[in-house]
């Protein structure tokens, strides 16, 4: 069964009953040697679609779970349950658990991944003190203001007056590693431990840079739980300031203390125009970085020409919108016109733009345009009834990424290999206009139900 | 995308039931098992089906059955009419999956567990209907119809339950109006079911299920059979495992109730 993975996190969906028989092909070999490759920071089992679950089944899912824990330092455990199936789980393993239980998936991700909720409180209660302590301190790393309750009386009497509560939960390990994750179009390197040249050698620099060239300006470093950062350490993030200068890219260190790094290094990181917070609030607060991340948009100092191995996978690319677009609307796409030339738009109706950067064999730039009409009947299938406009944005950001998983899974039956960044969404075609800068890429426009739907792909 | 029309036309593709099943179910319904024998003798490949149904390690026999007399003897009536309806499903099984990694074999391995553990449920709940017995073997038609639905816009929707976990029968709902046994149950209109074998399909689905209703057990028990074998391993393999969402709470005695009948 393959796992899903959701902001650095790796879960599972079993659904019916898990017991010996069917345990192994949950979580498979071939699933492990995939989640070693992505080292998520998580790695859960939902129960939600779950009716019933055995002593055996559930020991064998731990035991994975725990030998991958061991590999990538992930947290490990499971998650979406009521309290019946809590207290079960509690007893199959006689109260000695070395996994964790989360009572919900959207929980889980105040623990790990992207949930924002640094505005609200949050009221803990758990049974054991020392799981208490634990589950607040896990929450406290990620920012949430969190209040602990004394007992069960208390728990119930208070809780009306909280946004949000925690109980039955059990936090087994934590240790978690550097992870990425977005927020307000800023992205967010979380760093651990040792800053030095090991942290060097594994950044994965092709990710900045395809998520630069797909118009990410801010990129915070967060390093309140790093316990030291060394002169390679410092060396590198001042050369990543100095390289991304040139496309207007702003780095911010937040959490740098002087116990943590020699002042001179501390100057070295300032010299390079690096800025510098205190923590990961301080510098949400600081309102200019919202700003920029949502509207500065690149200014490229070179102008790089659309080449023929870019061109070349341009029919697959038409190929799996196109059929997805078909799939999803019930409406043919015709294909009006392809041209050579810089992105331009007809008329000033409301759109919905996603740009992804490819990279692998081939770097490039692939935006897709639609009015807002059509964007809302492709993606009716991923929301609710009535959505918000944020939810339309997130739904349209799932329909380009099954379209990237197309084309990836396109190219590769052709040896060409590819992966794609996360797709930024935007709602002012201006703003992408101007982000792609004049660049000369392939622009196909096509027309569905009279309404525009426009495909670019430049370098 | 999925319309009604779209269900209609595949509807109108499926063959009528063949003159010879009826005359063999007739015969059944006439408790003559001789002559319901004697009519399917010369369908070699009905006795093939029959053969290869019943001899699977599920029913327990020792020896290899082949001839339909002995068949329909060892059976009974009413596994005989169990068995005869799931003949019906040979009459649109795709000669190759494509969706899911699934086969023939496969599908016939589900129908044998499903025909043993319904009847053991029956049993443990005190029903003898016949047409809810027998209704049985028609209900893996629903993994067809997705099969055949989903086959033009397969990638899309790969791709799509990957990325929100939504199961089979959840898409064909947001995208027709129809649940996979409402689509199901049309197959058994268009086969000349009667409506309480058409109405017992729709209900399998559908979140609207009185619970005074003496429908209520049998359904619940039905859902919890159709999650187990679903759970299996080679269905998980399949890639068909998460295929319905059945969203109705199941309360924990009959959970209890239906494992220790089944997995003992």
């Amino acid at each position: 069964m393959k796992p899903v993975f959701k902001n650095s996190v790796a879960l599972f969906y079993p659904s019916g009953f898990i017991d010996g028989e069917n345990a192994s092909v949950i979580i498979t070999g071939l699933d492990e040697k995939e989640i070693l490759a992505k080292k998520p920071e998580a790695i859960f089992v939902s129960l939600k679609k779950v009716v019933f679950f055995n002593k055996k089944g559930m020991a064998y899912l731990v035991d994975r779970m725990l030998f991958l824990k061991d590999k990538c330092a992930a947290f490990v455990g499971f998650c979406d349950y009521d309290k019946k199936k809590f207290h079960l789980i509690q007893e199959l393993f006689s109260h000695d658990i070395s996994f964790s239980l989360i009572q919900s998936e959207d929980i889980l991700f105040w623990f790990c991944g992207t949930k924002k909720s640094e505005e609200k409180e949050i009221i803990i209660y758990a049974k054991d003190s020392e799981q208490k302590n634990q589950l607040a301190m896990a929450l406290i790393e990620r920012k949430h203001k969190v209040v602990i309750s004394k007992d069960r009386e208390d728990f119930e009497k208070t809780r009306k007056n909280y946004d949000f509560m925690v109980e039955n939960s059990h936090i087994g390990s934590m240790e978690k590693k550097v992870s990425v994750f977005i927020k307000n179009n800023i992205i967010i390197y979380t760093l651990k431990s040792f800053i030095d040249s090991d942290f060097a050698k594994d950044f994965n620099t092709k990710y900045h840079r395809n998520a630069i060239k797909v118009g990410f300006r801010i990129f915070c470093f967060n390093a309140e739980d790093v316990s030291s950062i060394n002169i390679h350490g410092a060396n590198f993030l001042t050369k990543l300031s100095i390289d991304g200068a040139e496309d207007g890219v702003s780095i911010a260190i937040c959490g740098l203390k002087s116990g943590k790094i020699a002042q001179i290094l501390i100057n070295d990181i300032e010299d390079a125009g690096i800025i510098l917070y205190d923590n990961l609030i301080s510098f949400f607060e600081d309102e200019t970085n919202v700003h920029q991340a949502n509207l500065e948009a690149r200014k490229m100092l070179k102008k790089i020409k659309i080449d023929r191995k870019t061109i070349s996978i341009l029919p697959d690319v038409i190929d799996s919108t196109v059929h997805t677009v078909e799939a999803l609307s019930d409406n043919s796409v015709e294909k009006r016109t392809v041209n050579i030339q810089e992105l331009i738009h007809g008329d000033d109706a409301k759109y919905l733009i996603s740009i992804m950067g490819i990279y692998g064999d081939m770097d490039c730039i692939f935006v897709l345009v639609m009015e807002e009409n059509v964007a809302k009947e492709v993606c009716k299938i991923l929301m609710s009834e009535d959505f918000t406009q944020e939810e339309l944005k997130d739904a349209y950001s799932e329909f380009s990424n099954v379209i990237g998983s197309k084309v990836i899974q396109k190219l590769k039956s052709k040896h060409i290999n590819i992966e794609t960044t996360m797709p930024r969404i935007f709602d002012k075609i201006s703003e992408v206009i101007k982000l792609e800068n004049g660049h000369i890429g392939v622009q196909v426009n096509f027309k569905i139900q009279k309404q525009d739907m426009i495909l670019f792909l430049s370098k | 995308m999925l319309t009604n029309s779209t269900i209609e036309n595949y509807i109108s593709t499926i063959p009528p039931v063949p003159k010879v099943m009826k005359s063999c179910l007739s015969h059944l319904d006439a408790a003559d098992m001789m002559q319901a024998a004697n009519v399917v003798k010369e369908d070699k490949t009905f006795i093939l089906f029959l053969s290869k149904i019943v001899n699977k390690p599920i029913f327990g026999f020792t020896k290899e059955i082949k001839d339909p007399h002995q068949i329909f003897g060892i059976l009974g009536l009413d596994s005989a009419k169990q068995i005869i309806y799931g003949y019906y499903s040979l009459l649109i099984i795709p000669k190759k999956w494509e969706v899911f990694d699934f086969s023939n074999k496969k599908f016939q391995n589900l129908q044998s567990n499903l025909i043993v553990n319904w009847n053991k449920i029956l049993d443990f709940l005190n029903i003898d209907d016949k047409d809810m017995r027998a209704c049985i073997t028609l209900l893996p038609a629903a993994l067809i119809v997705c099969e055949m639905l989903f086959r033009d816009i397969k990638g899309t929707i790969l791709l799509l339950r990957e990325s929100k976990q939504t199961s089979f029968d959840e898409l064909l709902f947001k995208m027709s109006g129809n649940t996979l046994f409402d689509v199901t149950s049309k197959i058994a209109k268009k086969w000349e079911f009667n409506k309480n074998i058409q109405d017992f399909i729709t209900l399998i689905s559908s979140n609207k299920l009185d619970k005074n209703s003496n429908m209520y057990r049998p359904i619940i028990f039905l859902r919890l059979l159709i999650s187990y074998e679903m759970s299996k391993s080679y269905v998980i393999q399949s890639g068909l495992n998460d295929f319905f969402d059945f969203s109705l709470k199941f309360d924990e005695n009959d959970i209890l109730d239906f494992y220790s009948l089944i997995a003992k």
